[in-house]
C-alpha cells in the first residue's frame, strides 16, 4: 500500500538490538496511523499489569500516512505508552520537522522497549540504529539538549526528541520536547522516556514513500491551504488559543483558583487581546503549517524571557493558581518547557497544593518556609523548580495531584482536580455539560483534545448549563472524529476549514495510499480506535468508577459569573455516562460486548 | 425640575478576540428603540461600529461573517436571526472557534 513503509522498528534498549516488524495493509487501514496505529501497537507490546515506569512499558513514536505530503498541518506524530499518571493509555501529539524525519527513517512507527544501562542517546539514521552514552547530557534543559545533540552529530538535518531534568527524575507529568520547544505534553510520556535511561532520540532519514495519486492530492492540498487561510482558522492565526481567556471568563468557564470559581478577576490582564498588544514578539509555525497558531510572548518587565503561549498554559499557570501577572506566567511556561514538564498538570498540581496551604493541610513545615498562597507568582516559579528537582515538597508534587493527596491526606482528594489521574484542562465542567461528559469518559483522563465535546457547548445546539441524554451521542461522535484526526494526522485547528471533513479525509487517504476508503470506513475506524483504547484500559484495570469527575464538581455550585449557582449532580453525570455507553453499544457498566468487538474486527485484533 | 433616572435603552455589545482588535474597544453601547431581532441588532452594530464591517459583520451589514457567533447575556448562543434582543441585555460577539 502506498503512503506507508509497512513496518515498525522495534528497539530493545537493554540489548541495543532492533528488529523490523511488518505492519500488514489490513492493520494500516484499520488504524490509519498516529494515535490509532499507536494504540494497536501499545496493546500488542505492553503487557497487562505493566509498571508504567518499568522496562516492559513500550514508548512508541508513530507517524501517519499524510505526513510528508503537501497537505497543510500534517507534519505531526503521536507518542504513546502506559501513562505514569493514570496507569491507563497515555498518548500525546507533537509536530513539526521531527514528524517528517520520523517518516523518512523508513518506519511507520518506532517501538522502544527495555531500559538502557546508562543515560543514552538513541540515533536512528536512515534505519540504522545505535545507542550512545549520554551522561554528559544529564541535567541539560530541553533546548540545550537538542542543540548539543545536533552539534555532536554534525548535521542539522537530525531532528531530536528529548527530555529535560523533569523526565530524568521521573516527574509523572514530564513531557518530551522536539523542534525547539514543541511538546508531547500530556500523560507523562517524558517520565517513561526517563525510566528507560533515554535522554534523547535523534532521527535522520532519506526514505520516501510513494504517493498513489500525487496530482490529485496536490491539487486538493492547494485548495485546503487556501481554506486554511480563511475565517475558519482566523482566531488561531491572529491571536492563537490565548484568545480563550477573556471570553471563557465572561461565559463563566475559566477555571480559577483550583476550580473554586469559573471567573477570574485578573482575566483581562491575561487576555489574549491584551497580550497580543503588549507582549507578542512573533508568530511561529510548525513545519508545513499555514495556520501558525504559536504566539511567542516576551516579558515586559525584568529579565527578558520568551515562551510560546497557549490558552492551556495561561489558564493552568495563571487563573488556576490565581496569578494574574502575565510576565510571571511567561516565566512559568518557559520554565516548564526548559525543564520538560506539562504546563497543565504542573499548574493544576500546584493549584491543588495552594488550596491545601490555604486550608492548612500543607504548612510551612512541609514547604520549607515557602508560603503557597494563590496568586503568589514567586511561589509558583519556585514550586516548578522544586518539582523538576524533586526537592522537598516538589518530590510529592512531582507525583501529580492524585498521588499527592495520599501523602497529605486531610480530605485533600476532595479538591484534587483530575480524572483518572490526569489533571483537568481549562474547561469548567459545571458550565459546559457536554464537555463534562467528554472529560469523564475520555480514555486518557481529563482531556480536551481527544474529543471536541465543548464545540456543542459553545453553540446553539445544546443548553450548556443543563445535562440531558442527548450528550452521549454527541461525545461519542466527537471522539470518533478526533480519533481520525489524530490518526491521519490533521491539526485540530483545521477542523472547521473542511467543507466536509469525512469525505475529504477519505479522499485524501485514498489519493495517498491508493486504497479505497469510504466515509463509513473512516467513521468505523474512528470507533475502532476509541474502542481499542478502551480495551487497553480494560486490560490495565479500568473500572466503571473511573468514568467520573472530581468530587468538587458535584459538591459545589459555581459561585460567580453567568453560571452562578449552577452545579452538576452525580445523578446527572451518571445519566450522561449511561447515554454515552448506549451510543457506543457498550454494556451498562461500560464494557465492550463480544458482538461489538466482532463488528469492529477487534475480536482477534491482537494477532498481527 | 425632575431628572429621568432610568438607564438609557441600550444593548451592551461585548467584543472578544478579533472583533475587539478590529473595533479597538472591548464593548459598544448600542441604543435600541425597543426589542429588536438579532438581525436588526447586527445592523445597528454595523452602523455604530463600522470597523467591524468586513471583519466580523458582512459588508451588507445584515449578518455576521463566517467564523463569528453571538451569545446572549453570557448564557445561550444564538444563531436565529429572528431571535429577539432587548435594551438592557448583553450580546457577546466572539469567534466560533472554541478550542485550544
Amino acid at each position: 500500500m502506498d503512503g506507508y513503509h509497512g513496518r515498525a522498528l522495534i528497539i530493545d534498549l537493554a540489548t541495543g538490538r532492533h528488529r523490523w516488524q511488518p505492519l500488514p495493509d489490513t492493520v494500516q487501514r484499520r488504524y490509519i496511523g498516529g494515535v490509532g496505529l499507536g494504540t494497536h501497537l501499545l496493546r500488542e507490546h505492553c503487557p497487562a499489569g505493566a509498571d508504567s515506569l518499568g522496562p516492559e512499558n513500550p514508548l512508541i513514536f508513530v507517524g501517519s500516512p499524510l505526513t510528508g505530503t503537501r497537505l497543510t498541518t500534517t507534519s505531526k506524530f503521536a507518542v504513546l505508552a502506559k501513562s505514569p499518571l493514570t496507569g491507563l493509555i497515555g498518548d500525546s501529539l507533537s509536530s513539526s520537522f521531527l514528524a517528517n524525519e520520523l517518516k523518512r527513517t523508513g518506519a511507520d512507527a518506532i517501538v522502544i522497549t527495555g531500559r538502557a544501562s546508562e543515560p543514552s542517546l538513541l540515533v536512528i539514521d536512515d534505519g540504522s540504529v545505535s545507542l550512545r552514552p549520554a551522561r554528559h547530557l544529564i541535567g541539560l534543559s530541553t533546548s540545550e539538549t537538542e542543540a548539543l545533540v545536533k552539534e555532536e552529530l554534525g548535521d542539522s538535518r537530525f531532528r531530536v526528541a528529548c527530555i529535560g531534568p523533569a523526565g530524568e527524575r521521573l516527574v509523572r507529568f514530564a513531557s518530551i520536547a522536539n523542534d525547539g520547544g514543541r511538546q508531547a505534553g500530556r500523560t507523562g510520556l517524558g517520565a517513561v522516556m526517563g525510566s528507560k535511561n533515554l535522554k534523547a532520540i535523534a532521527l535522520r532519514g532519506s526514505q520516501e514513500v510513494r504517493i498513489a495519486n500525487p496530482a490529485a492530492l496536490n491539487e486538493y492540498a492547494g485548495r485546503l491551504r487556501r481554506a486554511s487561510l480563511g475565517p475558519a482558522t482566523e482566531k488561531y492565526r491572529v491571536l492563537g488559543t490565548m484568545a480563550n481567556v477573556a471570553v471563557f471568563d465572561r461565559l463563566g468557564t475559566l477555571p480559577t483558583r483550583n476550580f473554586q470559581q469559573s471567573t477570574f478577576d485578573g482575566a483581562e490582564r491575561l487576555a489574549g487581546e491584551a497580550l497580543h498588544a503588549s507582549r507578542l514578539v512573533k508568530d511561529a509555525h510548525c513545519a508545513n503549517c499555514t495556520i501558525g497558531c504559536e504566539k511567542v510572548l516576551e516579558t515586559a518587565h525584568g529579565p527578558k524571557v520568551s515562551a510560546r503561549m497557549e490558552y492551556e498554559s495561561l489558564f493552568a499557570l495563571g487563573s488556576l493558581c490565581g496569578v494574574d501577572d502575565p510576565d510571571a506566567v511567561i516565566r512559568a511556561v518557559a520554565r516548564c518547557d526548559a525543564l520538560g514538564m506539562d504546563t497543565m498538570s504542573a499548574g493544576a498540581t500546584i493549584a491543588w497544593a495552594m488550596e491545601c496551604w490555604e486550608r492548612g493541610v500543607i504548612t510551612e513545615a512541609d514547604t520549607g518556609g515557602m508560603r503557597l498562597r494563590f496568586g503568589d507568582a514567586e511561589a509558583l516559579l519556585t514550586c516548578l523548580d522544586m518539582i523538576a528537582e524533586r526537592d522537598g515538597i516538589g518530590g510529592v508534587l512531582a507525583e501529580g495531584s492524585r498521588r499527592a493527596t495520599a501523602q497529605f491526606g486531610g480530605g485533600s482528594d476532595a479538591w484534587a482536580m483530575h480524572v483518572k489521574g490526569l489533571e483537568m484542562p481549562g474547561y469548567e465542567p459545571r458550565s459546559l455539560k457536554t464537555m463534562a461528559l467528554g472529560l469523564a469518559v475520555s480514555p486518557r483522563g481529563a482531556c480536551h483534545n481527544r474529543s471536541s465535546a465543548y464545540d456543542a457547548d459553545f453553540s446553539s445546539d445544546v443548553d450548556r448549563l443543563s445535562a440531558d441524554e442527548g450528550r452521549g451521542v454527541i461525545v461519542a461522535r466527537s471522539e470518533d472524529h478526533a480519533a481520525v484526526m489524530d490518526s491521519l494526522i490533521w491539526c485540530k485547528f483545521l477542523r472547521k476549514a473542511f467543507d466536509d471533513f469525512w469525505s475529504e479525509s477519505a479522499q485524501a487517504y485514498e489519493w495517498v495510499t491508493g486504497e479505497a476508503m469510504t466515509v463509513a470506513d473512516l467513521q468505523t475506524a474512528g470507533e475502532r480506535i476509541n474502542t481499542a483504547k478502551k480495551l487497553f484500559n480494560l486490560s490495565h484495570g479500568w473500572t466503571r468508577a473511573d468514568d467520573t469527575l472530581p468530587p468538587r464538581v458535584f459538591e459545589q455550585t459555581l459561585p460567580t459569573g453567568p453560571a452562578a449557582g449552577v452545579g452538576l449532580t452525580r445523578e446527572e453525570l451518571d445519566m450522561m455516562v449511561r447515554s454515552y455507553y448506549r451510543a457506543r453499544g457498550w454494556t451498562e457498566d461500560g464494557r465492550v460486548p463480544a458482538e461489538k468487538l466482532a463488528a469492529l474486527g477487534l475480536d482477534d485484533d491482537r494477532l498481527l | 425640575m425632575s431628572t429621568d433616572a432610568r438607564p438609557a435603552p441600550v444593548c451592551r455589545i461585548e467584543l472578544f478576540g478579533l472583533a475587539r482588535l478590529a473595533a479597538g474597544v472591548p464593548e459598544v453601547s448600542l441604543p435600541l428603540p425597543g426589542p429588536v431581532t438579532l438581525s436588526r441588532a447586527v445592523r445597528f452594530l454595523a452602523e455604530a461600529c463600522p470597523a467591524l464591517v468586513g471583519k466580523a459583520i458582512r459588508e451588507d451589514g445584515g449578518a455576521l461573517m463566517d467564523g463569528y457567533v453571538l451569545n446572549l447575556n453570557g448564557l445561550s448562543f444564538v444563531d436565529d436571526p429572528s431571535a429577539m434582543v432587548s435594551p438592557g441585555e448583553s450580546l457577546l460577539l466572539l469567534s466560533d472557534q472554541a478550542g485550544g
